[in-house]
């Protein structure tokens, strides 16, 4: 089987803009086929094309040298062609076995629920995908990752031949990765084509057999990995070259004696508890850990976003009013959020409102907003941080993940904050932009300004730090300055002695 | 057509309860019988229509007939489920029920009563919730304005089980019940009906803003109005019916559309008068005070106002206050074991300003309960 | 002008309608196109237009507010009351913006304060605004109002223009304007788009939302003044089911029940269609039954054209095609 999907001549145009252009490669049965590109090269189009969410505006598909023209995702999903969600979409108060079978009941005497036979079977699929996890927990309970595992095994049960996995690693930890890759290849020993995008080269070059770059909705090549190399993947997607990416480029410039924030006993009702820190002026200060460390949780109670339980915030010496975010913005405190989607940018705005979210009262006119100064305003800061288009009219949510991310900066750009606090700003984004915003980061430092950073990429965390605290389950565990980062050291710390746990 | 329906499956569930639970053979079942005749003792009434009954009786002549009231051989504890508080109309009728109370006394008629309310004149399971609550603290009778037809089935099928006496008093028809009290719809709208023709001179065009169509006051008496031309001066003519939902402002709406397509339009006949006011409004701003004469029905305080200032022509008052007097009186005429008629009208007269400061006593003939 | 017709689809499909509708029933009934009778349509669409208005601004934050038509009939009697007695009627009309506005602000304060849904907490007060309607009236019309206070309000000051209908537009510029072009109207849409995203950029959600919830109300409390100038009357029992033909103009109008998108251009046209929609059935005699019919329909197929036309312009930018000639190719990447 040569070529079991097969894209032919693929054209997809969205309003105002060409998604994809005349894309045309195969996949062969059995293979793990990574999709790789920028965020925006058109790799989320295609996959939607397959499975039935957009028809193509030009191009045909074929499946075993059939043509298939699927009208929606459930046609698609009925002969067995499955995507796991990059944002996982499971219903929280329905059980696994009940989310596992969705829409595929058992049922009994004609319309009552088979609720036993259903946990018996999702268990049994579980317990062969190795997942340590009830059948009856409900869906709410479970982490990212144990959730794309109950996708993965909705995907088994209903027989998928073809499963694709978008960023399916973006929220895992290690561990989780782990076992992640032991059931793709299992599921590849069984003879199920698997389509994979990720941003991370050394899982593809891990995991996968060949590799299809896209690069602004144009097909680029399809490689086979084991002759190529990880230099000769970036060139092609990018179409430059990369140079080391997530190093300091510019000189550092902390100021040792200069504290910008200062954090005692900390704690809050996630449950985090004593922490204590303190960030100074010019810094990037890292909090890596894995997912679960409640990092995120420590940052939003900085912020004012929950409510902290007990401590004492300093920022510059003067005690901090964190009564609500509005407090913490007016002091000169900014937040980026890990969930760009959810918390970050506004669907129903465009670029230049979103970018003047925060500092609406620099563009007013009396008692009106001044188009024009905010519109000016979202130009000068797009171009800073380089946003594509650099359109105020742009809706944000037509943007890639990293022109969103970009737009996010933008507003914080525009405000004068002292203190950024950056969630995950690389999540997802791809290599072009990352290296964009890793620029933007030491261009802030420059200004005068002081950077948290959360981070569970280590390679991130050691590249751009000047010091990194490493927490786990609530706390703070251990502390490295920039001369003392060693991976080994970090890692074992954010697992708690043992790399690799078992975290299922 | 459509009570004659309800009647026949209000008769046929009955009947299918009562063969289901007791009956076991044949000559139980005609054992049963007599007991569902008792339990729709006014189901001939639900066969021809409240309004059109051809065994109803006014209210003077149920007097007449039936002679003083007996004296009763203990004190009882009556009830009154009224319909809502929100409306002037069952204020009226709460007041004339609680005013009946002296008179009585003093005629050696001791009781006690209790009245009170939906919330709002939708809320069927709160009144369904006040006869129940009155049910189980043991009253002796219980006179009752339902809000439909169906809300009090429940609690009056319990009532016939503890033999309670009960009594309707106006609106909804309820054959379960043997004795219903209430204004003559059709009579409302035949009153109307006479007087605008003999005000407009007896010709020309006639319209009529119609209640909430869900009703059977609604429907009963723009029929009514409609029909009386029909048969008795077809040189008048009805050239529209619009629906605006006994609401006033709708009502204004509707009129002064009309206004404009109908300009020799010579009289606006309402459902109520909260409409009518509002389409008192509407040929007010058109300028047309003189020529449109409105008519509403219900004699609220700001009808009778309005008539008083020269404005609204005149309104069918159905006499609220002395409505729930004369259904306590029928209530207690049962209640003494009297032989008391299905269907008693009470008594309706149209005020105009000719009429207008008139006492309602000598307008109806109320003479009180003793002198009769 | 392109953008005139991207931006403006909606409202654009709503004239359409409009245009279509006056068309059918000018065809079967002339009278229909007589200045009169526009007039009336105008005129007819002042109070759901009004309160239609107001909800658009809170029904883009993503909320609801079932109060309004409580809120109508409380204003209403209160100010009927007020003018009665022999307050002066603008300083009436003052304090009865005043009061419809602390309504609103009550509804906004139950829904940001004390985190009920709004559904909910506006469902609550619909019953206390009705509750206190009755008291303050003890349950009777208040009669009477003055002449100086109807003509204030409602008086004919050109040919075919009343004060009422000058009112409705005023209130709807003004509302324009706070959308479009005041820090609250951003933030309106930012909230109803994504409220933690805005709280997290440092915004008062909670002060914005309560203070929109404040200012929708002052269309409902112009829309009771005006209907008290209109009838002479402060009736407690009024504006019952009023707020579903208001959501209704906000709908038909474009506003997502959702949040996040909404226009005051689309609710007067919504407002405008529904009330030529009735006038027309009016004129021609149609049977009440059918009018429920004929209603509830346009409801359901407005809101199917606009998930048509979300459809269309998804897929292929149909729409704007045929409005701009062709598809701009803004780059970027999605």
């Amino acid at each position: 089987m040569e070529d079991y999907i097969k894209f032919q001549n693929i054209t997809k145009i969205f309003p105002g803009q060409r998604a994809l252009n005349d894309v045309s490669f195969h996949i062969c049965k059995g293979e793990i086929h990574a999709l790789i590109g920028e965020n925006g090269a058109g790799k989320s189009t295609l996959l939607n094309i397959l499975h039935g969410m957009f028809s193509a505006t030009k191009g045909k598909v074929f499946i075993n040298s059939e043509e298939v023209k699927f009208t929606s995702a459930f046609e698609a999903i009925q002969k067995g062609i499955v995507k796991v969600h990059q944002e996982i979409n499971a219903i929280p108060e329905l059980t696994v076995a009940e989310n596992l079978m969705l829409g595929n009941e058992i049922i009994k005497c004609g319309f009552i629920l088979n609720k036993d036979q259903m946990i018996k079977e999702t268990q049994e699929l579980l317990d062969k995908l190795g997942c340590n996890f009830s059948a009856k927990e409900k869906m709410k309970n479970l982490s990212t990752g144990k959730k794309q595992m109950v996708q993965i095994a909705k995907a088994l049960y209903i027989n998928a031949k073809i499963i694709s996995l978008d960023e399916p690693t973006a929220s895992l930890s290690d561990g989780e990765v782990r076992i992640l890759f032991k059931i793709i290849n299992e599921l590849k020993a069984n003879g199920i084509t698997i389509l994979y995008i990720s941003h991370k080269l050394d899982e593809i070059f891990e995991l996968c057999d060949r590799a299809t770059v896209l690069r602004d909705g144009e097909y680029i090549a399809t490689l086979n990995i084991k002759q190529t190399t990880e230099d000769e993947l970036i060139r092609s997607m990018v179409g430059r070259d990369v140079s080391m990416f997530g190093q300091r480029i510019k000189p550092f410039r902390v100021e040792k004696d200069k504290t910008v924030l200062k954090i005692e006993s900390l704690s809050g009702t996630a449950g985090f508890k004593n922490i204590n820190f303190e960030l100074k002026k010019g810094e990037i200060l890292c909090f890596f850990g894995l997912v679960g460390a409640m990092r995120t949780e420590v940052m939003r109670a900085i912020f004012g976003a929950d409510h902290a339980t007990g401590g004492m915030i300093y920022l510059n010496g003067n005690t901090l009013d964190n009564s609500s975010p509005s407090a913490c913005v007016k002091e000169g405190i900014g937040l980026i959020s890990e969930n760009r989607k959810e918390e970050g940018f506004v669907k129903n705005l465009t670029n230049s409102d979103n970018i003047a979210l925060a500092s609406i009262q620099n563009y007013m006119n009396g008692f009106f907003v001044n188009r024009r100064l905010k519109e000016k305003n979202a130009v000068r800061v797009g171009e800073k941080v380089k946003l594509n288009p650099n359109n105020p009219d742009f809706m944000t949510s037509n943007l890639s993940g990293g022109n969103a991310q970009k737009v996010i900066l933008a507003k914080w750009l525009s405000t004068n904050v002292d203190v950024l606090i950056m969630d995950e700003p690389t999540k997802g984004i791809d290599i072009g932009a990352k290296a964009e915003i890793y620029k933007l980061m030491e261009d802030l430092l420059e200004e005068g300004k002081s950077i948290i950073m959360v981070s569970s990429e280590l390679t991130e965390a050691m590249g751009m730090s000047d010091r990194i605290i490493v927490m786990r389950e609530g706390v703070i565990v251990a502390e490295f300055n920039r001369d003392e980062f060693a991976e080994e050291r970090i890692i074992t710390y954010a697992v708690g002695g043992m790399k690799n746990e078992e975290v299922f | 057509m459509k009570r004659k329906l309800i009647a026949a499956i209000l008769v046929g569930l009955l009947t299918v309860t009562a063969v289901g639970c007791g009956a076991k053979t044949p000559a139980d079942d005609s054992k049963d019988k007599p007991t569902i005749a008792t339990e729709l003792a006014a189901a001939d009434v639900a066969e021809q229509g409240f309004d059109y009954y051809d065994g109803a009786m006014q209210y003077k002549d149920v007097v007449d007939e039936l002679g003083p009231i007996p004296k009763l051989d203990k004190e009882l504890k009556i009830g009154y489920v009224c319909k809502a508080f929100e409306n002037e109309f069952w204020r009226m009728q709460k007041e004339g029920a609680e005013a009946a109370l002296k008179p009585m006394n003093d005629l050696g008629i001791k009781y006690t009563i209790d009245v009170r309310a939906a919330q709002g004149e939708t809320d069927e399971q709160g009144q369904l919730a006040v006869l129940n609550d009155m049910i189980n603290k043991k009253y002796d009778g219980i006179l009752m304005s339902p809000i439909s037809e169906g809300n009090l089935v429940p609690g009056i099928e319990n009532a016939i089980k503890s033999d309670i006496a009960m009594t309707v008093v106006n609106d909804a028809f309820m054959p379960h019940i043997g004795v219903t009290v209430g204004a003559w719809h059709l009579q409302a709208a035949e009153l109307a009906a006479e007087w605008v023709n003999k005000n407009i001179g007896g010709e020309g065009t006639v319209a009529i803003v119609q209640g909430l169509p869900k009703a059977p006051p609604a429907r009963t008496r723009t029929e009514g109005f409609k029909n009386w031309f029909a048969n008795n001066n077809p040189k008048v003519e009805v050239v529209a019916i619009q629906n605006a939902d006994w609401d006033r402002m709708k009502a204004k709406e509707v009129v002064d559309i009309w206004m404009k397509q109908y300009p020799d339009l010579k009289a606006i006949y309402a459902n109520n008068d909260t409409m009518a006011m509002g389409a008192l409004e509407a040929v007010k701003a058109a300028g047309k005070l003189e020529q449109v004469l409105v008519v509403g029905t219900d004699g609220t305080s700001e009808a009778r106002k309005s008539i008083k200032d020269g404005e609204l022509a005149a309104t069918v008052d159905s006499f609220p206050y002395f409505m729930s007097q004369i259904g306590t009186e029928m209530l207690i005429r049962k209640m003494a074991g009297q032989d008391v008629p299905k269907v008693i009208y009470s008594p309706q007269a149209v005020i105009d300003k000719t009429n207008i400061d008139v006492q309602a006593e000598e307008i109806i003939g109320w003479t009180g309960f003793g002198e009769k | 002008m392109k953008k005139f017709f991207k931006d403006n689809s909606r409202e654009l499909s709503v004239v359409v309608a409009i245009v279509i509708m006056f068309v059918a029933f000018g065809i079967i009934q002339p009278i229909y196109l007589s200045a009169n009778n526009i007039r009336d349509i105008i005129e007819q669409a002042t109070i759901y237009g009004l309160m239609g208005i107001g909800i658009t601004g809170v029904i883009i934050t993503g909320g609801i507010d079932l109060s309004v038509g409580s809120v109508l009939a409380l204003v209403g009697a209160v100010v009927a009351q007020m003018t009665v007695a022999g307050v002066p009627p603008v300083i009436s009309i003052i304090i009865g913006l005043a009061f419809g506005f602390t309504l609103g602000i009550f509804n906004g304060i139950l829904i940001t304060k004390f985190g009920l849904q709004p559904f909910i907490a506006t469902m609550g007060t619909m019953a206390i605004y009705r509750g206190l309607a009755y008291v303050v009236t003890k349950g009777y019309p208040v009669l009477g109002v003055p002449d100086t206070y109807r003509k204030l309000v409602d008086g004919e000051i050109l040919p075919y223009l009343r004060v009422s209908v000058i009112l409705f537009f005023l209130f709807a510029v003004l509302m324009y304007i706070i959308l479009k072009k005041t820090k609250l109207g951003t933030y309106v849409h930012a909230i109803g788009g994504n409220e933690e995203a805005t709280r997290l950029s440092g915004v008062k959600v909670n002060k914005y939302k309560t203070l929109i919830y404040g200012i929708a109300m002052l269309g409902t409390a112009l829309a009771a003044m005006i209907q008290i100038g209109k009838l002479g009357t402060g009736d407690p029992t009024t504006g019952q089911g009023y707020e579903l033909n208001a959501i209704a103009a906000a709908a038909i109008g474009g506003t997502s029940m959702a949040g996040g998108r909404g226009t005051v251009l689309g609710t007067v046209l919504g407002a405008i269609l529904f009330a030529g929609l009735k006038v027309g059935l009016i004129v021609m005699g149609v049977d009440t039954f059918y009018q429920y019919i004929a209603t509830g329909l346009v409801i359901v197929i407005a809101s199917y054209i606009e998930v048509v036309q979300t459809q269309i312009s998804n897929k292929t930018g149909l729409l704007m095609k045929i409005f701009s000639g062709k598809s701009s190719n803004k780059s970027g990447n999605a």
